[in-house]
């Protein structure tokens, strides 16, 4: 029963969500609206258990005294002083402050690292060893060049590439993703492969 | 197909809608077939994967060395359209976890999602459960870093610059997110395989891991890892729904050529 209970759960609402997805029904749309809303409820709750494993994991790394310790410290205490201001609600002025003169420099720093990252991969990349690499070094000189106003065939040239070979492969990429997405789901809906129980 | 299509829109379904789902349908009873034959017997040939097989080493090496390895299930949780991406690293993570649930230590887990988080814990327990070493079993093994992907890609920078990690294996969904954690793990010499169904992320991917698992393949690691049933008979599956949706293709641009 309680192996059951849980597999047959899953299989119920999640045919019944499937099904409000393709039939326009008064009373299947409303139910599904209902499991759906229950489930951002549900991930509220579990963003509250992640944040409570935040804690936990950094705290025992401060007690340990393990390497970082220090930047755990400073992450307890930031996330701690966030989560008492953001107590009183999100649209606070102290919290929009925090957001914008914090949260929101320090992603952009981060994010800003990666035009140096790409810069870093590329040059590691794109060096001549065989055929296969002399092949990608010339369609991407050729795309490169296609982007700047020097000549009407190259450009032609870079806008042919992008759009035949390149999307061929990269539609063929999502069909396959969203085939094996597909019989995941399939597999999840018929109960045959549970990773919620076993 | 085209029969069942009508059945189904003479029930009140949308046409597209009704396409996709007799699609489907087609091949629901084919899996519970196939999963029977190979339970039975049937062994299809599977062609190699090298990011399966480098996998199966790292873990070996992993089991022999004490050092743990570092999954990452992906920056996205299992209630979205990208749920089963994170499937699949789940698979990946049951996997590992079986095998180091004995000797060797423990795969340190990162998720970015909570959902993640929840299931990533209970699939880790079960596979501890499942090898009889529950006493082995530590909460913080899945750590969830941050929702946000920079904020995730700044954590786990962290723990693979400080933490003595064997090999970096990230399956899931990523974005560009992703070249930030690639390049540290290059930087710091770390064997990286990784994978996902993102064709934004995978040109990342292929500068700076030793193996990428490129799109569907990601689907693939119960069959190729744990030989299980389901899982094999998922991929011949997805081999006859491409052999389809190609023909069909076809089909329309004669079709569209000729008439």
């Amino acid at each position: 029963m309680s192996r059951r209970l849980p597999v047959a759960m899953a299989i119920g609402i999640g045919i019944l969500v499937l099904l409000d997805r393709f039939i326009t029904n008064l009373y299947l749309d409303a139910l599904g609206m209902f499991f759906l809303d229950t489930a951002v409820i549900l991930a509220a709750f579990a963003l509250l258990v992640g944040f409570v494993n935040v804690f936990t994991v950094h705290v025992r790394k401060i007690r340990a005294r393990r390497p970082g310790w220090p930047y755990s410290t400073i992450l307890v205490c930031f996330s701690f002083s966030v989560f008492v201001i953001g107590w009183f609600g999100p649209s606070t002025p102290l919290l929009q402050q925090v957001f914008r003169s914090v949260q929101y420099p320090l992603q952009a720093t981060v994010a800003s690292l990666l035009i140096f990252f790409i810069a870093s991969a590329a040059f590691r990349t794109l060096k001549v060893r065989n055929l296969e690499s002399l092949f990608l070094v010339g369609v991407v000189v050729i795309v490169l060049l296609g982007e700047i106003p020097l000549s009407a065939q190259v450009t032609a040239l870079k806008d042919w590439i992008l759009s035949v070979p390149a999307l061929a492969g990269v539609r063929g990429l999502i069909l396959g993703v969203a085939l094996g997405t597909a019989v995941t789901g399939l597999r999840v809906l018929m109960g045959i492969d549970r990773p919620y129980s076993k | 197909m085209q029969v069942i299509a009508n059945i189904l829109s003479e029930s009140g379904i949308e046409p597209k809608a009704a396409l996709l789902l007799a699609f489907l349908l087609i091949f629901v009873p084919a899996l519970p077939y196939l999963r029977r034959r190979i339970i039975d017997g049937a062994s299809p040939q599977l062609r190699p994967i090298p990011g399966f097989k480098a996998l199966q080493q790292m873990t070996g090496q992993s089991m022999e060395t004490g050092r743990p390895l570092h999954l990452s299930v992906g920056i996205q949780g299992v209630g979205n359209q990208n749920a089963a991406q994170t499937l699949a690293g789940l698979t990946t993570l049951e996997y590992l976890a079986r095998e180091t649930a004995v000797y060797g230590a423990p795969p340190i887990v990162t998720v970015a999602d909570p959902t993640a988080f929840i299931v990533g814990q209970d699939v880790l327990r079960r596979a501890f459960e499942g090898r009889s070493k529950t006493g082995r079993f530590a909460r913080d093994a899945v750590r969830m870093i941050a929702p946000d992907p920079v904020a995730y890609a700044s954590g786990v920078m962290g723990i693979l610059s400080r933490e003595d990690v064997l090999a970096n294996i990230m399956t899931g969904a990523f974005s560009a997110e992703y070249l930030l954690i690639g390049e540290t793990g290059v930087r710091m010499g770390i064997h990286q395989v990784v994978g996902t169904g993102n064709p934004q992320a995978l040109p990342f991917m292929l500068a700076t891991a030793d193996e990428v698992l490129i799109g569907e393949e990601m689907f693939a690691g119960g069959a190729y890892l744990a030989k299980l049933p389901t899982h094999i008979a998922s991929l011949l599956i997805q081999d006859w729904m491409r052999l389809l949706i190609v023909l069909i293709i076809i089909a329309g641009i004669i079709w569209n050529t000729v008439f």
